[in-house]
């Protein structure tokens, strides 16, 4: 079983590396299909988070993967949470208890696991030149995604939250990117609602001011999972005429207690129990 | 699975001009093909191409 990157290792010492792969396999030729208004090899791609710089979206895009999302970046640097911060787990697909494990499946399909970064992020002055890196590496047929989030100060204004994200989103339009992806789902520090994508009027404001500064290129919106019906559609019908495509997260909630390694902080599953992003 | 087939839902019947990209749980072509059946433009995977670099070779085997 390859394990591309190391879980007892720092997020620092893996990005550096490289992901640790054997050599890649060929590639089977398809067709191409549109998406986002561009052809592409194929609707398959990676999500934002297992990529943090140029030598693993040209790793993975060597791999056959086509649609390649940038690990999320900041307009400040943001240091990963130490480690443990990746574990396997062993949980079923219900509610029952998760407990990180040593142990995994024979099977690598069956794996799951908890991913708990924080979101790092190098310096701009680092990724802008380092997504150019990134988009020269691909392949015709392949996309290069950008996700970017704001990152807020105490006391910020919904406006400023915007112009952060906006920013982010400048840079890497301007650095190569092909589509950017602002990430909603995270904590919106601005009103009471527990994610910014949960607030319909804050994600109006924020996609508008990203839309200004990044011209026709596409723009994805990161969001989970909505509590009803009614904010989903407000919340689609409202950011419709500025963002070009959702990017959905799928997760399931795991109330259920958990046992963690010493140091562990809050978990995102991902992996066959639950889907959701550790971007 | 039902998150996206929701999307899809208002998506088709408002009209509106969104793509929709999912993430999360993809482990096998299986799973690739229920989220496209689903109502996904695109499949992103999140953990998984960590323990399953080829993923991509054994999916795009069968797009054609």
């Amino acid at each position: 079983m390859q394990l591309a990157y190391d879980i007892a290792a720092t997020y620092s010492e893996n990005f550096e590396r490289g992901p640790q792969l054997d050599a890649a396999p060929a590639i089977p030729q398809t067709s191409p299909r549109p998406f986002l208004g561009r052809s592409v090899n194929s609707p398959l791609g990676v999500a934002a988070g297992l990529l943090p710089n140029a030598k693993w979206i040209e790793a993975y895009a060597a791999r056959g993967w086509d649609l390649l999302t940038y690990k999320t970046v900041r307009s400040v640097a943001r240091e990963c949470y130490p480690v443990p911060n990746w574990v396997f787990v062993d949980a079923d697909a219900g509610d029952g208890p998760v407990y990180a494990t040593e142990i995994l499946p024979a099977d690598p399909a069956a794996i799951s696991s908890a991913v708990c970064f924080g979101m790092p992020s190098r310096e701009p002055a680092f990724w802008r030149e380092d997504i150019a890196r990134a988009k020269a590496a691909l392949a015709p047929g392949q996309l290069l995604i950008v996700s970017v989030v704001a990152s807020p100060e105490a006391g910020w204004s919904a406006a400023q939250v915007a112009d952060d994200y906006a920013q982010c989103a400048a840079w890497a339009v301007e650095a190569g990117a092909d589509v950017v992806e602002a990430n909603y789902s995270c904590p919106n520090v601005c009103s009471a609602e527990g994610q910014v994508y949960t607030d319909v009027a804050l994600s109006e404001t924020v996609t508008e001011t990203i839309r200004s500064g990044m011209g026709e290129l596409p723009l994805l919106l990161k969001i989970g999972v909505f509590p009803d019906a009614t904010l989903q559609r407000d919340f689609l019908r409202t950011v419709s005429g500025s963002a070009h495509g959702i990017t959905l997260v799928n997760g399931i909630a795991r109330g259920a207690a958990c046992r963690w390694p010493a140091g562990f902080r809050r978990a995102i599953f991902a992996g066959r129990c639950v889907g959701a992003d550790y971007s | 699975m039902r998150a996206v087939r929701e999307a899809r839902a208002v998506i088709d019947a408002e009209g509106l001009p969104l793509a929709l990209a999912a993430v999360g749980g993809v482990s096998s072509v299986q799973d690739y093909e229920d989220f496209m059946a689903a109502g996904a433009d695109a499949v992103l995977c999140g953990s998984s191409p960590m323990y399953l670099p080829d993923l991509a070779v054994e999916i795009k085997a069968g797009l054609g």
